[in-house]
């Protein structure tokens, strides 16, 4: 397949709208809906049995997948902001959240994942100058070394925040920013404890 | 349910063999036709053509029909499983089927958002069972009620979240309370043992200052009974240096006398010479011998006289010699007398200042039991600051005084004065003190420094809380340990343990 070759065109979806993707345990997709084809571009012929990096634009820090990989084995759920490319070089940024798909045996048949519209201030204040330390992290380094650095730099900032990695982005999609949500909450907490 | 056929639809057969008959029919009926026009009218161009034509499409048809049924039966498969609750399976390759196509996507996306809807559930329950409330469910693009019932989940996920929050607080402000009360108890009771011993000390000042008293009384009668002594040995005296001085008139005759005896010695001496010329003389014997002899005769009559005197005066001073020694033995026996009293008041004087001195032994232990007391009261309150900052946290409440350390408090201020130090020098009380207090200090500001963080949702930041304040108490009574034995040890040096 001609590799394509990305621009600086962003696409948006509407907030109400879920791009929805199937995966086996290997990362070939199975399914993808409708509104995940109207994005990208692809077809569902064009999709199917093909690997998810399909879509993967060079802008992603490979640590990120690496963190993904090794959080979905360990069997949690994986949330994340992916910047992902469509047929005509365009691009279009997510809010993703990746769970094992069970079939009622309880055996993992494959990967579920579900994207939702991320607030652009998330990604222009947090997501694009952190991706950019990793890129800069994984040029600078070869083979794993490279992928630990780039995850080594997540885990400082988190360390920093004093959050764990799904915690941060479940905040940073829902409020905007890590700081100042979980300190409030233990204000209120405690005047209702007075009250 | 899978199983449960439509009564209305019995003996209908399916639509696959209403289309395979439907087919065949056709099939049959053009073929007649053909077979039947061919013999009649004989082979056409047209007929042939429009034969063909027919046949063909009628073959598409088929073919379609059989996609379609294809088609449905994935739908009707993908629907008996989700009856059977998996909704994972989707229906795919319905390119060019049309409506049915839109109906395959239309349960595809219904599908979709089932299993978004569900996961999220899932996923946030499961992490509210482990004690995570900050994994709401996500309902955006979930649309009417299902994204409302996210919502309300949501809700209710935050008032369980409210509800451990509170629990988890009642929690550990009844662990500080419990080992608050036990301790407080414990040094109230410390501090009740410490007025009782101040008050049986300021009992013994009292019964040192009645004794005293009593003492004092009966002093007062010996000084009396010394004064009246003394006046009458001064008066045994006065008389005493009468009789002297009559003696020493006396004894200034006696020497008159004596020398009237001189005298009479002298003189007669002289006659004995007289009486020894006129013997020599011989002749004139008679007239001579008799004046001498009367001269004699006189003389010592005058010897007789003096000696006579001198015996009145003799008897005299023997009689003054009498008096003075009864007045003598009479002052010697005041003067023992005296000596009895002074030693009895000695004796008294002696153990007034003893008690005295021990009374101010006492009243310097009583205001050290009582400076004590005050420096234990002053770290028992330090502590219940802390509880109550750990207790009722606000941004009203004064950190400041339980933030102080080993070295500002009270009890270190007292510590680190240059007076205590010198006076505790040899103390090994005084130096073990340091150390637990220290303890004291730097354990309430761990669990002052604890609190600020996340422990309401963290079992193992409310058990460092409370184990650091554990620490503490050990420490503190560690501290109350050796204040009582500096308190004992300088009573002992007051000797009066």
């Amino acid at each position: 397949m001609a590799s394509i070759i990305p621009n600086n065109s962003e696409l948006f979806f509407e907030e109400n709208d879920l791009i929805i993707s199937k995966t086996c345990l290997k990362g070939n997709i199975r399914y993808a809906n409708r509104a995940f084809m109207a994005i990208s571009g692809f077809s569902e012929q064009e999709l199917r049995g093909k690997p998810h990096n399909i879509i993967r634009h060079p802008d992603m820090p490979k640590g990120v997948f690496r963190l993904m990989w090794k959080t979905l084995q360990q069997g949690e759920e994986f949330f994340g902001f992916v910047k992902n490319l469509c047929t005509d070089g365009s691009f279009y940024w997510v809010f993703a959240n990746i769970t094992q798909d069970v079939d009622s045996n309880g055996t993992v048949q494959g990967y579920y994942s579900v994207r939702r519209k991320p607030l652009p201030k998330v990604i222009h204040n947090v997501i694009e100058p952190l991706y950019q330390r990793m890129l800069d992290v994984e040029a600078q380094y070869q083979g794993p070394e490279a992928l630990e650095r780039s995850v080594q730099l997540i885990s400082h900032w988190l360390e920093q925040e004093g959050v764990d990695y799904n915690q941060a982005m479940i905040t940073l999609y829902q409020h905007g920013q890590i700081k100042g949500s979980s300190t409030n909450q233990q204000k209120d907490t405690i005047h209702g404890q007075r009250a | 349910m899978a199983n449960v056929r439509n009564e209305t639809s019995r003996g209908v057969p399916f639509l696959k063999t209403q289309f395979i008959w439907g087919g065949l029919i056709s099939y049959s009926v053009i073929t007649a036709t053909f077979i039947y026009s061919t013999w009649q009218y004989g082979l056409d161009l047209w007929h042939v053509a429009g034969g063909m034509i027919v046949t063909i499409i009628l073959a598409l048809n088929i073919v379609q029909s059989f996609r379609m049924i294809e088609t449905l039966k994935r739908l009707q498969t993908t629907l008996s499983s989700s009856i059977d609750g998996e909704l994972h399976h989707r229906v795919h390759n319905t390119k060019g089927l049309g409506e049915l196509g839109q109906v395959a996507w239309a349960l595809n996306d219904l599908l979709d958002l089932a299993e978004s809807y569900f996961k999220e559930v899932d996923t946030a329950f499961q992490q509210v069972a482990q004690g995570n409330f900050n994994r709401p469910p996500l309902s955006a693009g979930l649309p009417g009620r299902m994204g409302d019932s996210l919502r309300s989940i949501t809700q209710s996920i935050e008032a369980m979240k409210e509800n451990e929050r509170l629990l988890n607080s009642n929690s550990l402000a009844s662990q500080l309370h419990g080992l608050n009360t036990g301790n407080l108890i414990r040094n109230l009771q410390q501090t009740q043992h410490d007025l009782s011993r101040i008050d049986q000390e300021i009992r013994h000042v009292g019964d040192n200052a009645s004794q005293n008293a009593s003492d004092a009384k009966a002093s007062l009668n010996d000084v009396e009974t010394i004064s009246n002594a003394i006046k009458d040995i001064a008066n045994t005296v006065n008389q005493a240096t009468e009789v002297v001085q009559v003696l020493s008139h006396d004894s200034a005759k006696v020497a008159d006398s004596l020398m009237t005896i001189k005298e009479i010695a002298d003189q007669t001496n002289l006659l004995a010479l007289n009486a020894s010329i006129e013997a020599a003389r011989a002749g004139e014997q008679g007239r001579g011998f008799a004046v001498v002899a009367d001269e004699v005769k006189a003389l010592s009559q005058r010897t007789k006289d003096a000696a006579e005197n001198v015996d009145t005066i003799l008897s005299g001073f023997s009689q003054r010699v009498d008096e003075v020694s009864q007045m003598s033995s009479r002052s010697q026996s005041v003067t023992s007398e005296i000596e009895a009293l002074v030693q009895q008041f000695e004796g008294r004087f002696t153990r007034l200042a003893n008690s005295s001195e021990q009374s101010a032994n006492q009243v310097q232990g009583v205001a050290t039991v009582i400076y004590h007391a005050l420096l234990k009261l002053d770290h028992i309150i330090y502590k219940q600051n802390a509880y109550v900052i750990l207790g009722n946290r606000d941004e009203d409440l004064d950190y400041s005084a339980a933030q102080v350390d080993h070295t500002e408090c009270q009890l270190g201020q007292w510590y680190y004065t240059e007076s205590t130090q010198l006076s505790f020098a040899s103390s090994q009380a005084y130096r073990s003190l340091e150390a637990p207090h220290k303890a004291v200090h730097s354990n309430i500001h761990e669990a002052l420094a604890l609190i600020e963080q996340d422990w309401y949702t963290h079992v193992d930041i409310r058990d460092e809380i409370v184990k650091a304040m554990e620490r503490s108490e050990e420490a503190s009574s560690a501290v109350m340990f050796h204040i009582d034995q500096m308190t004992d040890t300088h009573m002992q040096q007051l000797n009066i343990a």
